[in-house]
């Protein structure tokens, strides 16, 4: 069996983000961004790693409010600044998050909907039998982008094997927030996906 | 596992076998973009969503005759390091006010499965650069457990300006062409790419994923470990979960993506692996670096490569660089069989090795 050695599950606003990562950390990381300091909250509560350890990092959003911003900048017409593009960019994020858990061998970042914990828990179950020690793995969402309520939410899980070990995996039952806004971005794209137009080829092909 | 069919759409070409044609002949057709090159499919739309829906209908990553109950036993892998930034920079854009609200990731994933009928679990993999890898690690995991009948992995990285110019901002983009390995190489071309895998367990006849190896890189978001040490390791694994040794590797299709660091990362890994050079050639100066998709699309484009008996050359690379000392195929060669190692780098640290073979 594939237990869970041990689980977190924080619910901190950003300010309470940095504060937590000062007391944990002594610092905050710099140039991370808001996804990422949020994630290494709740990284940083789980206990110091054991030999080979996979990581996966699991979000409906991402780091959506960085995203919104370097799009902002690009629709303003200012140039793009090199750390708000690696803020933007849910797989660099990974390095942030990995810098800090010794013993690192693989990472991932999933995006999911309301299925994560039992994807993640297939994912880490294959990555055992390729011989890591221990899987961490985090569902971490930033707080509504929209309307800025609520704090943002960091849950985190180390699985490690268990020494008779049967093949299964202890999935953790933390509840999953659902994407507000799914219905309304699925019914508005679902209209766009159906739109029937020619094929153009030409000197400007790609510019969508 | 192994592959069933592959589809591809690229700058190279709107086929695998149409984009094998150009690399056998060594063309490699940038376009200009903003004034620098970049591998773009040939196929424009309206609107981002449109295109999209055109350049799926054109992939067609399914068989024709695959009917609901095996698209039921289907599961869809999709990897991407982009997803819906596309069109949130065009006209059909969220309002201004909530453009910090986009649409989950994941759900593109659904609607794509949805659009091609397949039926059985979605996942999305963000993972940067080996985005469409690590769903194919996945896609086997699942196949291998039983957990579906098919997986369908799909690379999709279309051209977005936020990624054009991030990769720009971080002076990591060349201004001329992607040269591999090359003493004038001067940083990654990008390319566009939709291109999938469709995978089954079964041991049939054709191309199979006998292994992948992971590691991870920590030297920092965009250095490398020039010692090649996370590479090495990678493809240990890689050979470890084939069940291979290093002397049945007959070729390598490299990273090479003409990046002054992870060039260097990677032939310092061969060179303290490998004691007699084996060929070696890079697929990006054809394709771009295709980033999320670059698995998918340089694994078909590979395949439909070999099928056709050939080792493309690795065009631009004209002057060999001393502290290298790796010289990559500079034409195009018979393939003379045997595994195949594959070595892909990831923005943000993540390292993966494939290993293919093609059974009789």
């Amino acid at each position: 069996m594939i237990r869970i050695h041990a689980r977190c599950s924080l619910r901190l606003d950003a300010e309470g983000v940095r504060e937590h990562l000062r007391a944990r950390l002594g610092a905050v990381p710099r140039r991370t961004g808001g996804f990422a300091e949020l994630a290494l909250a709740g990284l940083c509560e789980l206990p110091a790693g054991e030999g080979t350890c996979g990581l996966i990092l699991g979000s409906i959003g991402g780091p959506r409010a960085e995203i919104g911003t370097v799009l902002e900048d690009l629709h303003q017409g200012l140039p793009l600044m090199p750390f708000g593009f690696i803020q933007a960019q849910a797989g660099v994020s990974l390095a942030a998050v990995c810098a800090h858990r010794a013993g690192i061998a693989r990472a991932t970042m999933v995006y999911a909907e309301s299925d994560f914990w039992s994807q993640a828990a297939r994912i880490a179950q294959a990555w055992f039998a390729t011989g890591l020690d221990e899987v961490v793995c985090g569902f971490v969402e930033t707080a509504d982008a929209q309307t800025r309520a609520g704090g943002g939410m960091s849950d985190w899980v180390c699985w490690r094997r268990a020494e008779a070990d049967e093949g299964q995996i202890e999935v953790p039952d933390f509840p999953l927030l659902a994407a507000a806004s799914t219905d309304a971005w699925e019914a508005r794209l679902a209209v766009l996906f159906e739109t029937d137009r020619q094929l153009a080829h030409g000197p400007d092909a790609g510019r969508a | 596992m192994r592959i069933l069919r592959t589809a591809h759409l690229s700058g190279a070409g709107l086929s695998a076998s149409a984009a094998a044609e150009h690399a056998l002949r060594g063309e490699s057709r940038p376009v200009e973009r903003e004034g620098r090159p970049f591998h773009a499919i040939d196929i424009a739309a309206d609107s981002w969503p449109e295109r999209l829906r055109i350049l799926l209908d054109k992939l067609a990553p399914l068989p024709p005759d695959f009917d609901e109950v095996q698209r039921a036993r289907t599961g869809l892998y999709l990897g991407s390091s982009s997803f819906f930034v596309a069109w949130a920079e065009g006209p059909d854009a969220p309002a201004a006010e909530s453009r910090d609200a986009m649409p989950p990731p994941a759900l593109l994933g659904r609607l794509l499965a949805r659009r091609l009928g397949i039926a059985g679990p979605v996942s999305v993999f963000g993972s940067a650069c080996v985005a469409s890898l690590a769903a194919l690690d996945a896609a086997c995991a699942d196949l291998a457990a039983g957990h579906v009948e098919h997986a369908l992995v799909l690379g999709l990285e279309l051209d977005n300006r936020l990624t054009r110019e991030g990769f720009a901002a971080l002076q990591l983009l060349s201004p001329t062409a992607c040269r591999p390995l090359d003493k004038a190489r001067n940083g990654l071309v990008l390319g566009e790419s939709i291109s999938a895998l469709l995978m089954t367990r079964d041991a049939g006849s054709g191309w199979h994923v006998r292994g992948q190896g992971w590691a991870y890189d920590n030297s920092g978001p965009t250095a490398a470990d020039l010692s090649g040490a996370p590479m090495i390791a990678a493809i240990e694994r890689a050979l470890d979960t084939a069940g291979l040794a290093l002397q049945d590797i007959g070729l390598v299709k490299l990273h090479g993506a003409g990046s002054p660091l992870t060039d260097a990362a990677e032939v310092a890994a061969l060179r303290s692996l490998f004691a007699q050079a084996p060929t070696s050639f890079s697929l990006k100066p054809y394709l771009g670096h295709c980033l999320g998709a670059s698995g998918t699309s340089e694994l078909s484009l590979l395949c439909a490569c070999l099928d056709a008996g050939c080792v493309p050359a690795t065009p631009a690379f004209e002057m060999p660089d001393p502290a290298l000392a790796w010289t990559p195929t500079r034409e195009a060669s018979d393939w003379q069989g045997g595994a195949v190692l594959a070595l892909w780098f990831g923005f943000g640290g993540q390292v993966a090795a494939t290993v293919l073979e093609r059974r009789a």
